[in-house]
């Protein structure tokens, strides 16, 4: 089988390294080229992407080099694409765009202007020992989506693997009715963005594993669990290569059926037990709380230690767009917003404070006990 | 499975009226209202049959609610101990009805019951209290008093999390007109979210909504005690069973 092809343009110094860290792969091939004068670019870009490439990799300062003629950054070049595209309907030019920079140049020039961020279908960081395997499996499963995309345009449920009507309805509502209208790319965009990316409908490993009350790293039947959960509850839509997804509500009507019991009101040692019992799966470990925390009914996760939380000892993680009703927040855990670890949203500064001072005056009558 | 005609349309009805609520609510706020969207959808599809219990009659409404969870994002007054810095609010709803009986003088419901537990975690530990409001619908005759709507303060203590200094026993029944999750809602939010419910409150929609249940719920079940003392014509529910004390 022929590999996917992607185009990178890029002439900083570590350009070719990261070429030939995605080919040593197998999993992608990626040729590279100099940026050229915009026009020329866009006019080139077009014959090439039509006959050999299903992706674009843009550095995001193409205009770093002064011996460049390029005087124009990955976004405005992303941006006459996607318009172009969108202008022509022409699906040949709807694909996967990639920006990939140093940690520098993304805080610099990129993380504080948000109107771009739409543009680009996944970023990756090339100074800090990119993890070629992981990457070439994220471009590959884009490209795969996009042409998946492409051609069950009109079937969203085959594109996600699922019934739309069995789902909120708000959640794909743009992209249905009559003569409504959307890229590939908005839609491509919208199910990894918002769907997968976000928790809601979808969960992430560290979350299913919160749910069902495992701790992952001491459980050896983790992965059989895993297993065992696979049908129905695993997302097989597309880019699910990449982005290994759950739903939550498959979830909770698979536990019920199997335990006769409901996942929210139990413990996470009575959740184990049950799945023990039930599985027959026995390396399972019950997870348990944080240093400052003291439930573990878990139903989320923090998002800086990674580990599970009840929602009644997490606060709201900070973020630059508000979920939708559909989606849920992202958390910290008391120990990592006390600590300053991760920023917190702004509603709960006084919950925060309210915990602090308990926990400063548990300190004092320990001490003066 | 044969549900009577008449029955979709009317599921159809109170499933829009759910939609409309949870979209109330989300608009002052709440999320996480995934429970009524899904009520919503198994209300609008005919393969979710709801029927009389014991038989094969089809012409009922009613739904499951579990877990839906409020978090307070102040702490009410008065709370005790001092030192609970987080508390969230737990429902648990089912209810079933004939469909027939809707908006008449007689009992609307076939079960009913709203659970509201209520959550406190201070550093130490968990703090449960809660109240239910329900129908009673034993077969055994407790001896205790039930009108057949009731109230009662009831903490659902989790399992193995001790009682600490709680003293529990069967409290009170209290008189209360029946609820569904639209009315019940409304009791919770506006005794401890107030100014959320300020806010609702001052939205047409919203009092429209209550306004529909209102008399299809709770004006039979006041109209029939009423009538212990004027007489109303239509009611045909027995008062007695709503108000035991009635003699």
């Amino acid at each position: 089988m022929s590999l996917i092809n992607y185009l990178y343009i890029d002439d900083e110094k570590e350009a070719d390294a990261i070429r030939d860290g995605l080919n040593d792969t197998g999993i992608i091939k990626v040729d590279l080229i100099e940026p050229a004068s915009f026009e020329k670019q866009a006019a080139r870009l077009k014959d090439d992407m039509l006959i050999q490439y299903k992706g674009l990799i843009l550095d995001l300062r193409l205009d770093d080099n002064p011996k460049s003629q390029a005087k124009y950054t990955a976004p405005s070049l992303a941006q006459a694409l996607r318009f172009e595209a969108g202008i022509n309907s022409d699906l040949a030019m709807e694909f996967p765009i990639i920006l990939c920079s140093t940690d520098k140049k993304i805080q610099e020039s990129y993380a504080h202007e948000n109107t771009s961020h739409d543009l680009f279908d996944y970023i990756f960081k090339k100074d800090e020992a990119p993890d070629y395997k992981k990457i070439a499996a994220k471009l590959k499963s884009l490209a795969k989506g996009y042409s998946f995309i492409k051609q069950n345009l009109d079937e969203l449920d085959n594109i996600i693997k699922r019934k739309i009507g069995e789902l909120d309805n708000r959640i794909f509502s743009k992209f249905l009715g009559e003569n409504v209208t959307f890229s590939i790319h908005d839609l491509a965009s919208f199910i990894k963005k918002e769907l997968i990316e976000q928790p809601g409908p979808l969960i992430n490993e560290k979350i299913l594993a919160a749910r069902l009350g495992v701790d992952i790293e001491k459980s050896e039947g983790w992965t059989d669990l895993l297993g065992y959960f696979s049908t129905p509850i695993k997302y097989t839509g597309v880019f699910a290569e990449a982005w290994e997804r759950w739903w939550s509500d498959l979830l909770l009507n698979k536990f019920k059926e199997l335990t006769g019991q409901r996942l929210p009101a139990l413990t996470a040692v009575e959740r184990v037990q049950l799945l023990i019992e039930h599985t027959k799966i026995n390396k399972l470990v019950a997870a348990t709380p944080l240093p400052r925390a003291i439930s573990n009914n878990f139903w989320t996760i923090c998002e800086y230690y990674q580990v599970p939380l009840d929602p009644l000892e997490a606060v709201k993680e900070y973020t630059n767009k508000e979920p939708s009703p559909w989606q849920e927040y992202r958390y910290l855990s008391i120990d990592a917003a006390l600590e300053r670890k991760g920023k917190i949203h702004i509603s709960e500064k006084e919950r925060l404070e309210r915990i602090k001072e308990q926990l400063e005056s548990e300190e004092n009558d320990e001490h003066s006990a | 499975m044969n549900i009577p005609h008449n029955v979709m349309p009317f599921r159809q009805q109170r499933a829009a009226d759910l939609e409309s609520f949870a979209l109330l609510l989300e608009g002052v706020g709440f999320s996480n209202l995934h429970a009524i969207r899904d009520t919503v959808t198994l209300l609008r599809d005919k393969l979710y049959g709801l029927h009389t219990p014991g038989t094969t009659d089809y012409a009922c409404w009613g739904y499951k609610i579990n877990d839906l969870t409020i978090e307070l994002n102040s702490l009410p007054r008065h709370v005790r101990p001092r030192t609970i810095h987080t508390i969230s609010i737990v429902i648990d709803t089912d209810i079933l009805a004939k469909c027939d009986q809707w908006e008449t003088m007689n009992d609307p419901f076939i079960k009913m019951n709203f659970r509201v537990k209520i959550v406190g975690i201070d550093t130490r530990r968990k703090y449960f209290t809660g109240f239910h409001i329900d129908k009673h619908t034993g077969t055994n005759h407790p001896t205790e008093v039930h009108p057949l709507y009731h109230l009662q303060y009831a903490p659902s203590v989790a399992k193995g999390a001790g009682f600490g200094s709680l003293l529990t026993l069967d409290t009170p029944r209290i008189m209360h007109p029946p609820v569904e999750l639209i009315l019940g809602l409304d009791l919770v939010i506006s005794n401890f979210l107030p100014e959320t419910w300020n806010k609702l409150k001052n939205q047409p929609a919203y009092l429209a909504l209550q306004k529909k249940y209102q008399n299809a719920l709770w004006k039979p079940y006041l109209l029939t005690l009423a009538s212990n003392w004027a007489n109303h014509d239509p009611v045909t529910w027995n008062r007695f069973d709503l108000c035991p004390h009635f003699n």
